[in-house]
């Protein structure tokens, strides 16, 4: 009995064993044969240039008093305006000196809601209150009162710099700096490439990874033609 | 040889036999040949791929002292220059007392622009190729919070599209962060001021915090990082983006070598739109704190209990615009 097992044992060992040798050379061959180097395919790089990157206000701020070039000079607002008449019933379509601006502010299409009549250097509040170009936010504040309450506080507007006031300068951008005031929403603009996930190579056509909702993508404009509106 | 020995398939002392020498001979350098070439990966090693007695013996982040410290840094500043050509400023800046951080996003604003994304590519020297972003930007239909929807491969001529609104996802610095609790090496933790970090040399790339993560935020240097010499950012510190190495995960540590020194983060200050706050919610006039105070602040994923260091928000909307785009 314990023969017959120890007998059927060894012939088993014997196969296994003639057996070792041909598994070996096969890997010796996949080893060598192979490049024993691991690529990972990787999708191109889209380049981005540091303009694109800027950190700059979206526009420039007016000083007080407020200064625009009129051939190669600079000039306040009075230089013309203490010289012209104001009329009352002009919004700025028909002013020909301002027909670079195009009012899109609501229901606010008159000039002199917000620029004053006397003083076309000052902005006016309520009544014969009137402000500088520099406080240009205490204007605004006259119709926007919850985002003026919100800007106070940093929870409407940008705020770069120092977040630490006691290691360096925290700069608050006002209104004007982001808003064009005479159109203050904000444009549309073109969106910077979006991620390659797509590390193990183009999936076939028919394949579930062209989905819109698989991480693998590979990020080329134009690639996506899936309308989402049809999806919904 | 008597039929025992065959039987046995052995020969006695001294007597071997050709069938059985060829056999276990051949058998012996077939082996010896695999082996060989198993190991032949490690003749492409090149001095410099390997790590010297100094890095070898370096220790965790928390147990180096001081002098070893700037001993590391000084070997990492070498590194850095052989292989960028530039002498980069890197410090070991540690956490401020009574700060911790807090960022708040404004949904009603975002665009969808991925500016962020690419300004903390540039500020925090990821790897372009392949390519190793913190952020990413999800557009998501109007009406639902259903991340199953948002999509990140958006890739309109303009944004923002009128259908949908803009979440961008990155490292929510949990206060209960699941990433810290499954490292086997703890090789990131969360640091006082409510970063988690990693020590990139202690990591062993196991990307567990990767599969632990809910948010996704962790990313793992699959290939050897490649970073153009022009592109490199000198300005760096240890915890956050000195470059890294092949096989060791990264993520967004709120550019910690710029907001412990009092700045703001490169993906706020790029923001064209201001919809990304940052600050220290323990000062009570701090923008986030007001934010939290004062906005209607939802985490992401609050079921999972990570308690997040990182809120989104909303602008209440005027009356009178409701259902338009505009807010």
């Amino acid at each position: 009995m314990n023969d017959h097992l120890k007998h059927k044992g060894s012939k088993r060992n014997a196969a296994i064993r003639r057996l070792i040798w041909p598994v070996f050379l096969l890997f010796a061959l996949y080893f060598l044969l192979g490049s024993g180097e691991v690529v990972v395919p990787s999708a191109d790089v889209v380049a981005i240039s540091p303009s694109q990157i800027a950190i700059a206000p979206m526009r420039k701020v007016l000083g007080d008093p407020p200064l625009s070039k009129i051939n190669g000079f600079e000039r306040d607002c009075l230089e013309c305006h203490e010289i012209f008449n104001t009329r009352d019933d002009v919004d700025s379509q028909s002013v020909n000196q301002h027909d670079h601006i195009k009012m899109n502010h609501g229901l606010n299409k008159e000039c002199l809601t917000c620029h004053d009549r006397e003083n076309r250097n000052l902005l006016s509040l309520y009544g014969n209150d009137t402000v500088s170009f520099n406080k240009v936010e205490m204007l605004c504040a006259k119709c926007h009162g919850p985002v003026y309450r919100d800007w106070q506080k940093g929870m409407h507007g940008k705020t770069i710099g120092y977040w630490d006031e006691s290691s360096g300068e925290k700069i608050k951008y006002t209104c004007t700096q982001c808003h064009d005031p005479h159109s203050p929403s904000y444009e549309s603009m073109a969106p910077l490439p979006g991620p390659n996930t797509l590390r193990m190579g183009e999936q076939d056509s028919e394949g579930a990874h062209l989905d819109r909702h698989t991480p693998l993508r590979t990020w080329s404009r134009g690639h996506e033609t899936h309308n989402v509106q049809e999806d919904h | 040889m008597s039929s025992d020995h065959q039987k046995n398939g052995k020969s006695t002392c001294g007597q071997v036999s050709r069938r059985s020498f060829l056999r276990q001979g051949t058998s012996v350098a077939a082996g010896l040949a695999a082996f060989t070439a198993a190991l032949k990966p490690l003749a492409d090693l090149k001095p410099e791929d390997l790590p010297s007695v100094d890095e070898f013996l370096q220790k965790h982040y928390k147990e180096m002292s001081s002098d070893e410290m700037s001993q590391a840094l000084k070997r990492i500043s070498d590194k850095v220059e052989k292989r960028f050509e530039i002498r980069p400023d890197i410090k070991d800046i540690k956490a401020k007392d009574g700060v911790e951080f807090v960022y708040a996003l404004n949904l009603t604003r975002c665009i969808g622009c991925r500016k962020c994304v690419h300004a903390c590519v540039a500020e925090n020297n990821q790897s372009r190729e392949p390519e190793i972003q913190y952020i990413r930007v999800l557009e998501m239909p109007k009406g639902t919070l259903d991340l199953e929807q948002g999509n990140h491969h958006y890739d309109k001529p303009q944004v923002p599209s009128q259908d949908h609104f803009y979440m961008p996802v990155q490292c929510h610095q949990c206060a209960n962060p699941p990433c810290v609790k499954v490292c086997p090496v703890e090789a990131t933790w969360t640091e006082p001021d409510g970063i988690t970090v990693i020590d990139y040399d202690w990591c062993i790339g196991c990307r567990y915090c990767e599969a632990a993560c809910p948010y996704w935020a962790r990313r793992f240097n699959f290939s050897e990082p490649k970073l153009p010499k022009k592109d490199l950012n000198p300005n760096m510190s240890y915890l956050s983006n000195r470059p890294r190495e092949k096989g060791v995960m990264e993520k967004c540590h709120f550019c910690l070598h710029r907001t412990r020194e009092g700045r703001m983060p490169a993906c706020l200050e790029v923001c064209p739109v201001g919809a990304r706050k940052f600050g220290n919610v323990l000062d009570p006039e701090s923008e986030v704190s007001q934010i939290l105070k004062n906005k209607r602040v939802f985490v992401l994923k609050e079921d999972v209990g990570t308690l997040p260091r990182f809120f989104y928000y909303f602008d209440e909307q005027h009356p009178r615009l409701k259902g338009d785009q505009q807010l």
